[in-house]
């Protein structure tokens, strides 16, 4: 009995001695201190071309922090921001695919600074840019206005041209700029805008997809953007109208007065460049006035399944006389699973 | 095997009482009036600086007795909040009810309001924070909230069954108890989590009066059918224990050991936790001097991953906002919860055993925030009391080395100590003075410790936590007493305190970094009526300070008078 007991007892002291790694996160990952193992490096030294190939940075320090990467293009001024949580850049967080924030980068050397939370240090290094990235692989341009191209204007179109003027261009060398003026219009029931100016051909899946409908899920509604830089001037009264109609009976041909077409009317307000991402969720049903009486017709049901083109267009707010409405317009692309 | 004979006894005095008496119904109760003024510094210009309140409330309990078997206990709350005259203010509520008797003369069973209790490793709900012997007049103040949650001694307040039966043996084993429960921790909501049941048993063969072996068990589980969907998530915390006191020659040894498991399963049916934790612990002690002196010394191992819901779940709710002027100081800060809300605020009581390990504040105990029942813990302890048979007065010191059994964040280990001391003097009683004259005192010193080592680049832990508690008692007049306490509570240094998830993974670390005071300042002037009615007038100054930051000092004053009367 007392043999049990004393063995019962050294195993139960033996039990208590096993040696255990440590529960919960490294504390000096969390609270350890702050120090740069590596500096701030990436895999391309002599300059990157993005249409093959992307920069990976790299770089440790000791503890767990938030960090930030920006990127500056010393030319274009665009801006990408990356940023992470960790010990080290060397993961597919620290990447760079060429895309930027906003305006996109031309070919050009970009200053990268690596930032941390509550930390001082900086560390800095450069990227030059032999290619840049091809967007055609995120999704569907409709128009980047690289090429000379005349837009559709209107009895009030006073300006409509193709232009490289501006001190930023979002994306290539030229954008496009129309402007007109806005006469006014008496009170009326349901809107009224003027017409300015328009691509001259809707954006269609069969002429640039070669297939009937554009190739979205009805299910990702939220997750399909129309994306596009637009620059303001600070006129009033500023719309750019884009309309996609549906096919609801699947004849492959679309009837303004039996079938679907939503919209989305972006209102530019602020000057300067922005870059603006919808999500087709967001269109909602084209109304038709006839005689001051609203119409909506077809199936009001959204289906982006059978989109067949895209229309842009601006407009003005027809309510308020200006003398003058406007805006530049650049690189219009749709985009599946996420904005530009 | 010799033929034993079975004795089925029942233990139910208060039924054997009740037959001997006759009537059907009696009541029993609590009556209570309050009224309370307190308020902050005339120097704070931007809070609600006063606070006043008051209400007259009686519990009428009934015991009805319908046959000699069974009995039936309710009490019905009647409150009335000043201010709410004419009715506005009153309200009546259902306080408890529970139905228990005798079946068949084999088990006494109870239905309803249960307290439940078993060992400090399965079933127990440790005492209150920042309590180490204190004066009578802040006992009378804790009184309220505790009684108010129905903290009585180490018991959970559950609603369910419980049964309890006793076998008598002739030999080897004197009698031997066996009882289980079930009672619901949780009500099913909608869609959203299904109910949570809490079953135990125990059986305890007692061999003499003082020596025993016992087995406990107890299982917290979700009812997946209780949702109105096909679900099949579900929470179980099983803890089994076996603990024992028995006496050799002129010692006697102790001790409890056990595992835990912990598991989930998500709705697809997949485990996404299964740990499992063990403990013991062991040790001897022995009496002299007629039992008037004790000396224990025991050693135990709780694992990190030891989860008892029902041992582990803390009497106050930490992440609770205090209901008396919360917001202090120009900077208009919510105020932590403090010594004056431990002794007062009842809303801050927790009455509900949790799955997961509660928040605590390092500051009343860092060594064991869960009793002994704290996860991560290995060591010594020992223990030495003393109490004059004549009660004129009694001492005791205890202290416990322990360690992290496993380190949190390095491999490095924690180093706990604690120290507690009390003492009571009757000094009424050496002199055999008329009046009641008493003295008593408490000391509570707590150090939290890491060292850098070579592993770690991180500051060291070195947390320090200071309670003391002082207080006496007069009788000026007949009846009529002075109480006077004092209750300071001092905390510096640094820790790193585990966040963990809902199945009490460590997933994080914060820094805890404090330097600061409390005092609370009590006297009162008591008459007694007679041993169940009394009349006090109280009057306390608790201040805090911050030493890091003196903005957020403030101080409370409150003046209360409190009958309260018991029939």
């Amino acid at each position: 009995m007392r043999n049990i007991t004393g063995f019962i007892f050294i195993s139960l002291l033996l039990l208590g001695c096993k040696k255990e790694d440590p529960v919960g996160p490294t504390l000096t990952d969390l609270y350890g201190q702050f120090e740069i193992v590596e500096p701030l490096s990436h895999n391309k030294p002599d300059g990157v071309d993005f249409t093959k190939d992307s920069v990976q940075f790299k770089g440790e320090w000791t503890i767990v922090t938030p960090w930030k990467i920006t990127i500056k293009g010393k030319r274009s001024g665009a801006v990408k921001t990356i940023t992470g949580k960790g010990k080290t850049l060397d993961t597919l967080v620290g990447v760079w695919n060429g895309t930027a924030d906003g305006i996109f980068f031309k070919l050009e050397e970009c200053d990268v600074k690596l930032s941390f939370d509550n930390q001082s240090d900086i560390q800095t290094s450069s990227v030059k840019i032999l290619g840049k990235h091809d967007y055609s692989k995120d999704g569907y341009i409709i128009e980047s206005f690289e090429s000379p191209i005349t837009l559709t204007g209107g009895s009030y179109t006073t300006l409509n041209v193709r232009e490289n003027t501006l001190d930023t261009i979002p994306e290539g060398e030229y954008y496009y700029h129309l402007e007109g003026t806005e006469p006014g219009q008496a009170a009326t029931k349901g809107p009224a805008s003027w017409f300015i100016g328009a691509l001259p051909n809707p954006f269609k899946a069969k002429s640039t997809l070669g297939k009937t409908y554009f190739p979205f899920k009805d299910a990702d509604t939220t997750t399909v953007y129309i994306n596009f830089f637009v620059y303001g001037y600070g006129y009033p009264n500023t719309k750019i109208l884009i309309s996609a109609p549906e096919d609801d009976n699947g004849d492959g041909v679309f009837s303004s007065t039996t079938e679907d077409s939503y919209g989305y009317e972006y209102i530019v307000t602020s000057a300067g460049w922005h870059k603006v991402s919808i999500p087709l969720s967001e269109f909602s049903h084209s109304i038709i006035w006839i005689d001051d009486v609203p119409y909506k017709y077809g199936n009001n049901k959204k289906e982006i399944s059978k989109m067949m083109e895209i229309s842009i267009s601006l407009v003005s707010d027809g309510k308020i006389p200006s003398p003058k409405v406007g805006c530049a317009i650049d690189f219009f692309i749709i985009t599946k699973g996420k904005p530009l | 095997m010799k033929k034993i004979s079975l004795l089925f006894v029942i233990s139910t005095v208060v039924v054997a009482g009740a037959i001997a008496q006759n009537p059907k119904v009696q009541f029993n109760g609590v009556a209570r009036g309050n009224i309370e003024n307190s308020w902050l510094p005339p120097g704070d210009t931007t809070n609600i600086d006063q606070k006043n309140k008051g209400n007259v409330l009686l519990d009428l309990g009934m015991n009805i007795k319908p046959n000699e078997f069974m009995r039936i206990n309710t009490t019905l709350r009647f409150t009335n909040e000043f201010g709410g005259f004419w009715g506005q203010g009153a309200a009546i509520k259902l306080r408890n009810i529970s139905m228990k008797g005798v079946a068949g003369k084999f088990f006494k069973y109870q239905l309803g309001d249960i307290d439940m209790q078993m060992t400090p490793y399965t079933f127990y709900n440790s005492d209150g924070d920042a309590n180490v012997n204190e004066a009578e007049v802040f006992k009378t103040m804790r009184d309220l909230p505790e009684e108010e949650n129905f903290n009585n001694l180490n018991s959970w307040r559950q609603q369910g069954a419980h049964v309890i039966s006793r076998l008598g043996f002739d030999k080897g084993i004197k009698y031997t108890d066996i009882e289980g429960f079930i009672v619901r921790n949780r009500y099913s909501s909608q869609s959203l989590f299904p109910d949570r049941l809490q079953a135990g048993a125990r059986a305890v063969f007692n061999i003499t009066d003082k020596s025993f072996v016992g087995f406990n068990y107890v299982n917290l589980f979700d009812v997946p059918g209780t949702l109105p969907r096909d679900s099949v998530e579900k929470l179980q915390n099983q803890v089994a224990t076996a603990n024992f006191n028995v006496d050799v020659k002129l010692f006697y040894l102790f001790g409890e050991a056990g595992y835990s498991g912990l598991k989930n399963q998500d709705s697809t049916g997949a485990a996404t936790t299964d740990i499992t934790g063990e403990l013991f612990d062991m040790g001897l002690g022995r009496k002299l001097f007629n039992d008037q002196f004790t000396i224990e010394a025991s050693y135990r191992y709780v694992s990190d991953d030891f989860y008892s819901s029902a041992a582990q779940s803390k009497r106050l709710d930490y992440t609770a906002t205090p209901a008396l002027l919360s917001s202090v100081t120009n900077t208009t800060y919510t105020r932590g919860i403090g010594l004056i809300d431990i002794l007062r605020d009842e809303t801050i009581y927790n009455q509900k055993i949790n799955a997961g390990l509660m928040a605590y504040d390092p500051r009343y105990n860092n060594v064991t925030p869960y009793g002994k029942a704290t996860p991560n813990r290995k060591g010594y302890t020992g223990n030495l009391a003393y109490k004059d048979s004549t009660d004129r007065f009694a001492t005791g010191v205890s202290a416990e080395i322990l360690t992290d059994a496993r380190g949190e964040g390095t491999e490095s280990l924690r180093n706990y100590n604690l120290v507690r001391w009390y003492g009571n003097l009757n000094i009424h009683r050496i002199f055999n003075l008329k009046k009641t004259l008493a003295l008593n005192g408490g000391f509570l010193y707590t150090t939290t410790t890491r060292k850098e080592t070579t592993t770690i680049k991180v500051p060291d832990v070195d947390f320090k936590t200071q309670t003391l508690d002082l207080g006496a008692e007069i009788e000026l007049l007949k009846r009529f007493d002075l109480l006077l306490g004092t209750k300071m509570n001092v905390a510096n240094g640094l820790d790193y305190l585990s966040v963990r998830d809902e199945f009490n993974q460590v997933t994080d670390f914060t820094k805890y970094d404090i330097d600061d005071a409390q005092n609370i300042y009590s006297a009162a002037f008591r008459y007694r009526f007679n041993d169940n009615i009394t009349l006090k007038l109280q009057g306390n100054y608790y201040e805090y300070k911050d030493k890091m930051n003196s903005a957020n000092n403030f101080d409370i004053k409150q003046v209360f008078l409190l009958f309260n009367m018991r029939f």
